[in-house]
């Protein structure tokens, strides 16, 4: 018989892993071949070798070990999910009081800064126009002169038009008296005039601060 | 192959996702010895292969809320197996393949009265698991897999993402690396014709 050998066969017919129809075969080719043969007898004394070999046990309550295991790893699972839990809420509270600290010295006034609410305006003061000195009213006396009498005044005649209202009769002032009044007047403009100035002047300083402060 | 919707595996897990630890624990002892001995044939380390078999039900425990039941959960459960080894592997280099049975898990099996037979059978299974340890990593896993766990070939090719063939071819070259490894033993040397 000339068919080849059975070689991994051999293992496979050893560990019955040949259907019906592949064992028949080597079956017949056992018979008719030696090699095969007595290869075969080897793997079987080393299969019956190996058999020999003595199996080991576990350690007593290996089975609880691997639970109490798990149950060790899950605890660690927890504490540290726990622990980042807490880092992160921690790392969030910081976070937000660094943003509150930012937004509160945002709007916090330091000393000796001028606070400006909203953008502040440029004013431009238009001067009033300067109001013109009160006329002078000096009386001045004339030397002493005998005037002529001044004519009497004739009669108007009488008509349908009913006569205006009598009005009150202006107090007669000497001269003195007017001047002084009309020196009064001068010097109240001129305090009055003086006095605006000085508050527009004033203005127009703080104006210009606040423009250097703006620039 | 049953079916994985009949799988009752699959029903546990569905009740691990809504936190039934009841169910957790069936499913841990159900499991826990063949995990084990997985991964302590792929490690040679008992104690390494039970700290890693404890990963490896953490796993399960924490991936239960998105877990589908798209294939068998033995075969889901051992792509983790898979993952928690590769990962061992990146992370230590090279593992430890000193057997210490005094620490950690315990040898099962039929104590022997004479010492001296309990020796020499202690001997020998140093160096079996030697010689599993020292073969190639894409070798020794689909071994293990099926020797040591009794997965088929075609749940290994899931678990492993490889295809039927590329299974077959490996664990085939893995029993043969394994004969060559261990033929300075006794059965190897008076090896007969059937």
């Amino acid at each position: 018989m000339n068919t080849p050998h059975l070689e991994e066969g051999l293992s496979a017919y050893l560990s019955g892993e040949l259907d019906a129809s592949e064992r028949k075969l080597a079956e017949a080719h056992l018979r008719e071949c030696r090699e095969c043969s007595e290869r075969l007898s080897q793997l079987r004394k080393l299969h019956d070798l190996l058999s020999t070999q003595t199996e080991i046990e576990p350690s007593q309550g290996f089975a609880k070990r691997v639970i109490s295991r798990i149950d060790a790893d899950q605890n660690v699972v927890r504490f540290r999910t726990k622990r980042i839990l807490g880092w992160a809420l921690e790392a969030a509270a910081v976070i937000l009081f660094v943003l509150f600290l930012a937004r509160y010295d945002r709007y916090a006034v330091k000393p000796g800064e001028i606070v400006h609410q909203t953008p502040p305006r440029v004013i431009k003061k238009v001067a009033p126009p300067s109001p013109k000195p009160a006329p002078k009213v000096i009386v001045k006396q004339a030397p002493h002169q005998i005037k002529p009498p001044l004519p009497q005044p004739i009669p108007a005649p009488q008509s349908a038009v009913a006569p205006a209202p009598e009005q009150p009769a202006q107090p007669q002032l000497s001269a003195e008296d007017a001047e002084m009044i009309a020196n009064l007047d001068e010097l109240e403009n001129m305090d009055v005039i003086r006095d605006y100035d000085n508050v527009q002047n004033m203005d127009v300083a703080l104006i210009q601060s606040e423009e250097e402060h703006i620039r | 192959m049953e079916r994985f919707e009949q799988d009752p595996d699959v029903g546990l897990m569905q009740r691990v996702a809504k936190e039934d630890r009841a169910a957790f624990e069936e499913l841990v002892l159900k499991y826990q010895k063949k995990v084990i001995n997985t991964i302590y044939r792929y490690t040679g380390n008992p104690g390494v292969a039970e700290e890693l078999t404890q990963d490896v039900f953490v796993r399960v425990y924490r991936a239960a809320k998105n877990y589908r039941p798209e294939a068998r959960f033995s075969t889901w459960l051992f792509t983790i197996v898979r993952n928690v080894c590769a990962n061992y592997r990146t992370r230590e280099g090279k593992y430890d393949r000193q057997m210490d049975s005094e620490a950690g898990p315990q040898l099962a099996g039929p104590a022997q009265h004479n010492p001296e037979s309990d020796y020499q059978r202690k001997e020998v299974q140093q160096k079996i698991q030697q010689a599993i340890a020292e073969l190639p990593e894409s070798l020794r896993m689909p071994l293990v897999l099926n020797h040591f766990s009794q997965m088929q070939y075609e749940e290994i090719a899931r678990v492993l993402n490889l295809s039927l063939a590329a299974v077959k071819v490996r664990i085939h070259r893995a029993r043969l690396a394994l004969v060559e490894k261990l033929s300075a033993l006794n059965p190897y040397a008076e090896a007969t014709d059937d």
